[in-house]
């Protein structure tokens, strides 16, 4: 453990004592809350979804170490093979097929969801002015259910709340960047909102009266809705935090925060149609690219350090025919039940498709410099789906791919062979590559400690 | 109070890590056959992850388990056991806030501020249960929900306060009176009930921290901070003395009906209480039921009890289909919610009628996809059938060719929709081994020759032949919508069986048989009032919903009760006011 690491945990230790202490007050634990984690750290981490499973051969190379030939769904890697862990042999320890292998994937959590998902966590660690960005494609397109959730925000009372996952990349840009796309100049300091009608003094104001409010309704009622109320008690807390985050943060952006993308389509940020402009299958590639660079952006100009990036939903209604995205083509769920040779063929390729656009933000996050690194090697990046082979729907030896060092903690260019480990002791891993000292995440019962392969 | 407010602090944050528990075993309740199941992962293979029943199906919010028990319970024929236990039990509801959907909270500022700008996109996306997007259990605010709010309480605040000369007849150049107007008019509309003095008196001093900086931002800050207060973004239903406040009633009555909050003569009837009495609230309901705004709420239900707007989203493969347009789509998903609107306003209809109309409200373009005729009736755009089994919600093309994929029909995908959307089965999941399959195309074989293998493998055949059983029986209309008697060059097989609805094995033909079963099926019928039940209350149905859903159900099922009457009684039931102490 280096020292940066240890002054890190040693801070954390006394953020806790101090945050059960009747003596804080909310807002001071807010400030520190970012002094402890926000400025201390430039690693990232991003989560990279794609649907409906992998067929093992057509996924996983057949050797472990260093040079693997990576077969048909991953040879879209071979582009960044140095950047990379191909991870073989970890298993979801979860049942209940999709719905199952989604709810799991980030909470570790079987059956009755417990604790948020991972990209929660590390927010709530390494808060930034956005503490995790989720930018997705098509997710909510008759996905906002729970059956296909990933990720989850909250869990209060026994019950968890869906993250909101934001598919309009112009809407999403616009949020981020103050709708401009054009000035090209580097800023320091925290993408900044604009200011909507009131300063920040008097929102601040404005939440402090609201939080009164929902006290004095939650004393009303007593135990009745309590958790609910907590609930929304936290959030606006969140969002207090977030005001003071965007006046008082003193991230040194990257160069390269250009904040701006290529913006191939536009899209109405009112859209009330049914279904959204921006959730067909025609723009699904178009959607994917821009969602990429914002996200990779965000990360450059230290608005955020957690993004989730979600390509549509488990049990996908997206289309495809020869590898792409398209509104006539075969729907994505249908083709994993590959059980026919030439239904496997296109399996393979729409899986493809996603490895190709997983190596674009690989490519993205390794352009981006940070003083002799990149944005990628301070990042861990992880791609994965909510069932191992999908025919099968099963939950063994899954399709999980590392990229990034998180500043040299990964040793990246290999294939470990991850057989015995489960999918519990790698969000351990990811959580410790980004210096938490946690040992567990989710189910306790099956793992506990990291995968010690995944190293450098 | 700051004590409170630092334990309250620590509590909110509490949730960001804990490890998950192993829930226990719970006993599985109202299966179709599940014999031959192959368990998630294999034990033989996967000695850690034991094969268990799985209690809650991922889903913390609806306990599968628990609310497949209750369906079964209120399944249950009349005059047997279930209502002899709900004898003299008196019937009540949940104690809830209920936070407002999008549309719910766009519809209340468009009508008490007058704001024209559809903010519906700019508000959180809400999480579906059975398809219901006002479930007010997972229905919480997270922090994208409070920062969405709190952006677009600004736009609207900046919108209103261009209207106040219109809405309270001042400006906010008037300074503290017209901040008063704006408490004493606008915030009662808004929170649905008159404020407390110490509410007025909080919110004028909120407006006064504004205005010390300007009048304008007096105004937006006043205005923002009632639209961001808890009394506005949750809909009470908590009750005094175990019954809904006349407010609270009133308040209930208008958003299931048009989504909004209370107008002037419904705000009247809470306020002198008349809302309060058999007759009062008959009468509101009834006005608000009759108006054209009411189809709000058949647009909620349509969209999920025929998945109506889902055809809008559905592409064809043009050569197969070209007939198959943007229009004709438009089409469709109207005339699935136009008609189901129709007939629930028609004073006799009833639910067998749902399943038996031969015309539909439509548009010369459907009618010529239909192969029917167009004609006027009563002002009413009127598509009259063809001489063929389209008759019915199930042979709406918004139903037909939504649940089929670009080339052909899917028998599956509709097999598990009637099952699940006319007869409130829910399915096991998905065991491993058990897959939709979507077979690979063959010229030489129908779309059900294909299917059908799946459906032989004795693994697949306990789920699949009740699925595929209603599916095939369907085959007479293609996968847009369109009535055939031929597929890849052969006679189309339309013989099909319902399995396990109703306690028995029922055989049938073709898409209008089908049809005809539901409409005198008591589980179908007792299924529709199960989901107005869940539209109107905002939650799943719970042991303790069972007595008044039964009540409502058995008069719908035998006492040929209309639609209208249904859709009324669901909100006038005593068990809607009365709660649970």
């Amino acid at each position: 453990m280096d020292d940066k690491i240890r002054k890190e945990i040693s801070r954390r230790n006394l953020f806790r004592y101090l945050g059960n202490s009747v003596v804080m007050l909310p807002f001071m634990r807010t400030l520190m809350e970012t002094q402890a984690f926000g400025e201390t750290t430039n690693k990232r981490a991003v989560f990279f979804y794609y649907p409906d499973g992998i067929i093992e051969s057509a996924f996983h190379p057949t050797s472990i170490g260093t040079g693997f030939v990576l077969p048909g769904m991953t040879a879209p890697l071979g582009s960044v093979q140095g950047d990379i862990i191909m991870i073989k042999g970890v298993d979801y320890k979860t049942s209940n097929s999709h719905q199952g292998g989604a709810n799991y994937a980030l909470t570790g959590c079987e059956n009755s969801i417990t604790n948020v998902s991972i990209d929660t966590y590390l927010g709530s660690k390494f808060p930034k002015t956005i503490p995790a960005l989720r930018l997705g494609v098509a997710t909510q397109y008759e996905g906002a259910d729970i059956a296909k959730a990933l990720s989850f925000s909250a869990v209060t009372g026994g019950q968890p709340t869906l993250s909101q996952i934001e598919d309009n990349p112009t809407k999403a840009f616009n949020a981020l960047f103050g709708g401009s796309t054009s000035s090209p100049s580097p800023t320091s300091g925290a993408a900044t909102p604009p200011v909507k009608g009131l300063s920040n003094t008097l929102k601040k104001s404005l939440l402090d009266d609201n939080l009164e409010q929902i006290k004095g309704l939650q004393s009303k009622l007593g135990t009745l809705e309590k958790t609910k109320l907590d609930l929304h008690l936290a959030s606006i807390r969140e969002i207090e935090r977030r005001l003071q985050s965007s006046t008082t943060s003193t991230t040194t952006a990257s160069a390269q925060c250009t904040k701006t993308i290529s913006q191939t389509k536009t899209f109405a940020v009112n859209d009330t149609n049914y279904p959204k402009a921006y959730w067909t299958s025609d723009v699904f590639d178009a959607v994917v690219d821009m969602q990429t660079q914002i996200a990779i952006q965000a990360m450059a100009c230290g608005v955020t350090n957690v993004v989730l990036l979600q390509m549509s939903h488990s049990v996908s209604n997206a289309h495809f025919a020869n590898g792409m995205p398209s509104s006539t083509g075969t729907d994505h769920h249908d083709t994993s039940h590959y059980k026919n040779g030439s239904l496997a063929m296109i399996h393979t390729q729409n899986q493809a498709y996603m490895m190709t656009k997983y190596a674009n933000l690989i490519k993205g996050m390794s352009a981006i410099k940070e003083g002799d690194k990149s944005l990628l090697y301070n990042s861990v990046a992880l791609a994965f789906s909510e069932l191992g082979d999908s025919d099968d729907h099963k939950f063994k030896n899954m399709g999980l791919v590392l990229a990034g060092q998180a500043g040299g903690y990964f040793r990246t260019g290999r294939c470990i062979d991850g057989t015995g480990m489960v999918h519990n002791n790698l969000l351990v891993s990811i959580l410790q590559s980004m210096g938490l000292s946690d040992t567990t995440f989710g189910r306790t019962d099956v793992a506990a400690g990291g995968i010690d392969a995944l190293k450098g | 109070m700051r004590f409170a407010a630092i334990i309250l602090y620590t509590v909110g944050f509490s949730f960001t890590l804990t490890a998950c528990l192993q829930p226990p075993l719970r006993p599985q309740f109202g299966r179709l056959r599940t014999d031959n199941v192959v368990p998630e992962t294999d034990p033989s293979t996967d000695p850690d992850n034991p094969v268990t029943t799985n209690p809650k199906n991922g889903d913390n919010t609806v306990d599968i388990a628990l609310t497949r028990d209750t369906l079964s319970k209120i399944m249950e024929a009349p005059g047997g056991t279930q209502d002899n236990a709900c004898l003299n039990k008196p019937t009540t509801s949940k104690n809830q806030l209920r936070l407002l959907t999008s549309d719910e909270y766009v519809n209340t500022v468009q009508d008490v501020l007058q704001i024209t700008t559809d903010y519906r996109a700019s508000l959180p996306t809400e999480t579906t249960v059975f398809g219901f997007r006002n479930n007010a259990d997972v229905s919480q605010v997270s922090d994208a929900h409070a920062a969405a709010y709190l952006d677009v309480a600004l736009s609207v605040a900046d919108e209103a306060k261009a209207k106040l000369q219109n809405l309270v007849q001042c400006s906010e150049t008037d300074g503290v009176t017209c901040g008063q107007k704006v408490i004493n008019m606008l915030a009662p509309q808004l929170w649905r009930r008159p404020l407390e003095a110490a509410e007025k008196s909080s919110l004028l001093n909120m407006y006064k921290v504004g205005l010390a900086s300007s009048p304008t931002e007096g105004m937006t800050i006043l205005i923002t901070d009632i639209l961001m207060s808890p009394n506005f973004l949750y809909r009470s239903e908590i009750g005094k003395s175990g019954a809904l406040t006349a407010y609270e009633l009133a308040s209930a009555v208008s958003y299931f009906f048009w989504g909004s909050a209370p107008d002037a003569s419904l705000q009247a009837a809470a306020a002198n209480g008349s809302i309060l009495t058999d007759a009062g609230l008959v009468a509101q309901v009834q006005r608000y039921f009759s108006s054209p705004r009411s189809k709000y709420t058949s647009t909620e239900f349509a969209n999920v009890w025929l998945e109506s707007r889902s055809v809008l989203g559905a592409s064809k493969d043009a050569t197969l289909f070209p007939l198959f347009t943007q229009p004709v789509k438009n089409a469709m998903a109207a005339e699935a919610v136009d008609t189901f609107e129709f007939m629930i306003k028609q004073p006799t209809t009833t639910f067998e009628n749902l399943f038996t109309f031969d015309s539909s409200l439509g548009d010369a373009n459907l009618a010529q996809y239909y192969r029917g005729a167009l004609s006027q009736d009563t002002g009413v755009a009127k598509i009259k059938y063809a001489a063929n089994p389209r008759k019915g919600v199930l042979s709406f093309g918004a139903v037909l060719s939504h649940l089929a994929t670009p080339t052909e029909t899917h028998p599956i995908k509709r097999g598990d929709y009637v099952l699940k959307n006319m007869f409130c089965h829910i399915p096991e999941p998905t065991p491993s081994g058990l897959v939709v399959t979507v077979p690979p195309a063959n010229a030489a074989q129908t779309t059900r020759e294909r299917f059908a293998a799946h459906t032989s493998d004795p693994k697949c055949a306990g789920c699949h032949i009740a699925i595929d059983g209603i599916g095939f029986g369907m085959e007479d209309f293609d996968g847009a919508g369109v009535f055939r008697d031929m597929d890849h060059g052969k006679k189309v097989d339309t013989t099909g069986e319902v399995v396990g609805i109703d306690s028995a094995t029922t055989k049938f033909s073709g898409v209008g048989e089908l049809s005809a079963y539901i409409a005198s099926s008591s589980q179908a019928k007792r299924c529709f009032v199960v989901e107005w039940y869940r539209l109107a209350h905002g939650y799943t149905e719970r042991p303790a919903d069972i007595c008044a859903i039964r009540d409502i159900a058995n008069k719908f099922e035998k006492g040929n009760m209309t639609l209208s009457r249904l859709i009324i009684q669901i909100i006038t039931h005593p068990s809607y006011a009365k709660k649970e102490q």
